[in-house]
């Protein structure tokens, strides 16, 4: 080496191949094996045969030979043999030098981190994917590109709240095993959560059977009750349509009833810095929350204010004063019921 | 060929002249096909990679393909893995090197080296993040670069949880527009691989 005594070339050799295992193999011709020397054993290719293909002595130089460049290095390379080794290939034309070099326990932990680092980045994509499915891909756009600010503090909106609860689902689930129970629930839960995305409402919370969205955080054309009362029918018309298809399967089949209120809510952010979540607290999330206590299977109770909203779908609605638990007085509220035959 | 070339020539001679030129051309340019044909045909083992984003399942589809069964446990892969299967190809048994290369990420991304010489290839994606699928695409442009147009197909894996893949009939029928050979497998129940497999080993040694 060009500048240094021999000593230091020596001893940077030494360095390089320390704990290396070094093996080797030379090829000519047609791929003929001539020549192999070093811990050959160690890298499970033992046994080798002069005079014979390499290809078929060792599969994984498959494609490798002849090599159409000077050199060619492959690191980190698990061989069938399960032994990994670091793979230099070099070349003058005619012949070729394989060179087999054991992984340095460096190089192990560097391709660990790079793991580690990966699996970060699958499980944000996780995260992403929930947020996405569960906030709707609206809000997260939206907030994301700063389209639509919450106030952390809170702030007062003008919003309707949906609660959709499957009737009976407690007592289904102690009749049925765990895995019917869940496969049940997420299949109904998809009915219900569905119809909120589509006509954009944030779906605030799955408490186990229940789901509660919020429409009027996203700006939509559309007023949030009459959002919310087609989100309402949606729902009921995917859950009917479901059930007529379990029915012919001989499934149990469930009801869902739903209640909506319409009114001033305080919105803002809570949790720690790590781990926020989006909330909306009032009268009227308690009022929807009562709402669909009462409400019938395949019922849709609407409260006043909401009722006065929607205009368009009035005619199907008719007048029912109530008593709502947690509620003071009488509250009038306003029913729809899908017809399931 | 006849109809274009012999209007242009004048001399009779000389359009026979140049006609046998263009047979004698192109029947050296058949032969040279046939040749290579029959040497692909012939030739024992090839080498393919497989590739996808990192955690799509490379590694249980091709433990399922050789054979070997399910792992539930993630387990990385460093670098690359090498596994020899052995195939039916039209009623001969052939050998593919399958090298199972660690998944893309943003910290890192494939040597070119480990593709040298393949000759084949397979995409992975899962289905339940349709981000992989993207990045299949994405890959595929590269190799096609890299390798220029080898017989290849994708794989889009965990069939087995179709109910929450986050790929719609719509999105499966865009990537089937791109890339022709595409196939829903699950490295849990063995499901689609050995067709998928099948259909690409076919393709390279140009079985039907």
């Amino acid at each position: 080496m060009k500048g240094l005594p021999k000593e230091i070339t020596a001893y940077l050799v030494t360095h390089a191949l320390d704990n290396r295992n070094p093996a080797y193999l030379l090829i000519g011709r047609n791929t003929v094996l001539k020549e192999f020397g070093g811990d050959t054993a160690l890298y499970g290719i033992g046994g080798l045969r002069r005079g014979e293909s390499t290809l078929d002595q060792i599969p994984f130089l498959e494609g490798l030979l002849p090599l159409r460049q000077s050199s060619l290095i492959l690191p980190c390379v698990q061989i069938d043999t399960g032994q990994k080794a670091d793979v230099h290939i070099i070349s003058d034309g005619s012949r070729h030098w394989v060179l087999l070099l054991s992984i340095v326990d460096e190089e192990i932990e560097h391709l660990h981190l790079l793991e580690k680092a990966s699996e970060h980045n699958t499980l944000h994509e996780r995260h992403a994917k929930i947020l996405d499915q569960y906030l709707g891909k609206e809000l997260v756009k939206a907030l994301d590109e700063g389209q639509i600010k919450i106030c952390e503090s809170g702030e007062r909106r003008h919003v309707s709240i949906l609660f959709a609860d499957i009737r009976e689902f407690t007592s289904f689930s102690e009749m049925n095993p765990p895995e019917v129970v869940f496969a049940t629930l997420n299949h109904y839960l998809d009915a219900m959560i569905k119809p909120l995305l589509e006509e954009s409402a944030v779906v605030d919370r799955i408490m186990g059977d229940a789901v509660m969205g919020v429409f009027g955080i996203l700006t939509m054309a559309v007023s949030p009750p009459h959002q919310a009362v087609v989100a309402a029918l949606k729902i009921l018309t995917a859950v009917r349509d479901m059930n007529q298809q379990l029915a012919k399967t001989g499934k149990s089949v469930l009801e869902v009833g739903i209640g909506i209120s319409t009114g001033p809510v305080a919105v803002g952010i809570l949790g720690s810095t790590v781990r926020k979540t989006f909330s909306v607290v009032g009268h009227h999330v308690n009022l929807a929350a009562r709402l669909q206590d009462y409400a019938e299977p395949f019922e849709i109770l609407v409260d006043e204010n909401t009722y006065k909203e929607i205009v368009a779908y009035q005619r199907g609605f008719r007048e029912t004063d109530i008593v709502l638990k947690g509620v003071t007085g009488q509250v009038k509220a306003y029913a729809y019921r899908m017809q399931t035959v | 060929m006849l109809k274009i070339i012999a209007p242009r020539l004048y001399n009779r001679n000389l359009t026979r002249h140049v006609l046998a030129h263009h047979l004698d051309a192109l029947d050296s340019r058949m032969l040279d096909v046939i040749d290579r044909l029959s040497a692909m045909q012939n030739q024992r083992r090839m080498k393919i990679c497989i590739i996808g984003a990192s955690a799509v399942g490379k590694t249980n589809i091709i433990s399922r393909f050789s054979g070997g069964s399910f792992n539930n446990r993630y387990q990385t892969t460093l670098g690359a893995r090498i596994t020899k299967v052995t195939v039916a190809v039209g009623g001969r048994l052939k050998e593919l090197v399958v090298w199972d290369i660690k998944g893309e990420s943003e910290f890192y991304k494939i040597p070119p080296a480990y593709l040298y010489g393949c000759e084949g290839y397979v995409l992975v994606a899962d289905g339940t993040r349709s981000a992989t699928c993207e990045y299949a695409l994405g890959l595929r442009s590269r190799l096609r670069e890299y390798l220029g147009t080898l017989p290849h197909l994708l794989m889009i894996n965990k069939d087995d949880l179709s109910q929450v893949w986050d790929i719609d009939k719509e999105g499966l029928a865009m990537l089937r527009r791109q890339i022709p050979s595409v196939y829903t497998v699950s490295a849990l129940t063995g499901g689609g691989i050995h067709d998928a497999m099948d259909a690409l080993s076919r393709e390279m040694w140009g079985a039907k």
